[in-house]
């Protein structure tokens, strides 16, 4: 769905799988607990390997960190520019000529989980871009955007993350 | 465990810049609107924001601390209303209740939310699967098969 305002290179993006992400870090422990320690969240499946094992197989990542795992590192040896995390947002942004966006809601749906070990790499998908309209962050559209993450080893599907943006701050 | 239909107790949180930047940090989120004070309010917004996967940490703990591990979460859908910046007392609650049963499991949405004084700053619904035969957690992909959400939170 989209409005038909859209600029033609961003409205032929909408339905596609544009950016696959296969950067990212290993999910391991360290990690699970200082997010769980960052929310103040003490369920053992994050930290307690033998109670995490009875109950659920075996400790596993809080799932408010699906999108998390193949976000690249903010800076890289050697000088390489680190890629975007969430790049299609970012390329969606410069078709549309918003340079500021704003989450405005997230729906997630959780597969298999995520387990100290994994490798993840996620598929991003554009679904809607809507008309241009106003609300108190000014003038911008609001556009959607799903994300399927996938085990590398075996390409299970993890989740499904869909998020909503509105962008704004462009040329008048 | 039988759930119809339960409020949940309610928590209360001081939100402090540390709340905000390791909740960023630790979900690997660089975006400056989380850690940097100036750039966020050039971007129009009252101060650094605890991001989106921090809010949802805050609300799946919130949640299995009342469900307990043995809960597995399939869904949920967050709305984020007001932005949340170092120095709200912010409060949870949460209503659960039951919607049906299959598989073994029992499902649950919970509506949650998060106040500060009268003013709704977020809320989610979430989807999660109760023991019933069966534990959620020994489902394998072909047999979790989660319900779809029953609609929008408040």
């Amino acid at each position: 769905m989209t409005a038909g305002d859209v600029p033609p290179e961003a409205a032929a993006w909408i339905g596609r799988v544009m950016v696959v992400e296969r950067d990212g870090v290993t999910v391991e422990p360290g990690s699970i607990a200082l997010f769980a320690a960052a929310v103040e969240d003490g369920n053992p499946l994050y930290r307690d390997t033998a109670e995490a094992a009875a109950l659920a197989g075996g400790p596993m990542a809080p799932p408010a960190l699906l999108s998390a795992w193949n976000r690249p590192d903010p800076w890289m040896a050697g000088g390489a520019p680190p890629s975007r995390a969430l790049e299609l947002h970012f390329r969606v942004k410069e078709a549309l000529g918003l340079p500021k966006a704003v989450v405005t809601r997230a729906e997630t749906e959780l597969h298999a989980p995520v387990r100290p070990g994994d490798h993840v790499y996620a598929e991003q998908r554009l679904d809607t871009i809507g008309p241009m309209t106003a609300n108190k962050l000014g003038t911008g559209r609001y556009w959607t955007i799903s994300v399927l993450y996938r085990r590398q080893a075996d390409d299970a599907l993890l989740g499904i993350e869909t998020l909503g943006f509105y962008g704004y701050g462009g040329a008048a | 465990m039988t759930v119809t239909a339960e409020r949940l107790p309610e928590r209360q949180v001081h939100v402090t810049a540390r709340h905000v930047v390791l909740g960023a940090m630790a979900s690997r989120d660089w975006q400056p609107q989380h850690h940097d004070h100036g750039h966020a309010l050039t971007a129009g917004l009252p101060g650094i924001i605890l991001n989106t996967p921090a809010q949802t940490g805050w609300f799946c703990g919130y949640l299995t601390d009342w469900a307990g591990p043995q809960a597995r979460i399939a869904r949920w859908r967050l709305r984020m209303i007001v932005p949340i910046t170092p120095g709200t007392d912010i409060v949870f609650s949460g209503e659960a209740r039951r919607v049906g049963d299959s598989g073994g499991v029992l499902w649950i949405e919970a509506d949650l939310a998060i106040h500060a004084g009268a003013t709704l700053y977020s809320s989610a619904r979430f989807l999660a699967a109760l023991p019933g035969a069966t534990s959620p957690w020994s489902l394998d992909d072909a047999a979790w098969t989660p319900p779809p959400l029953s609609g929008t939170p408040a």
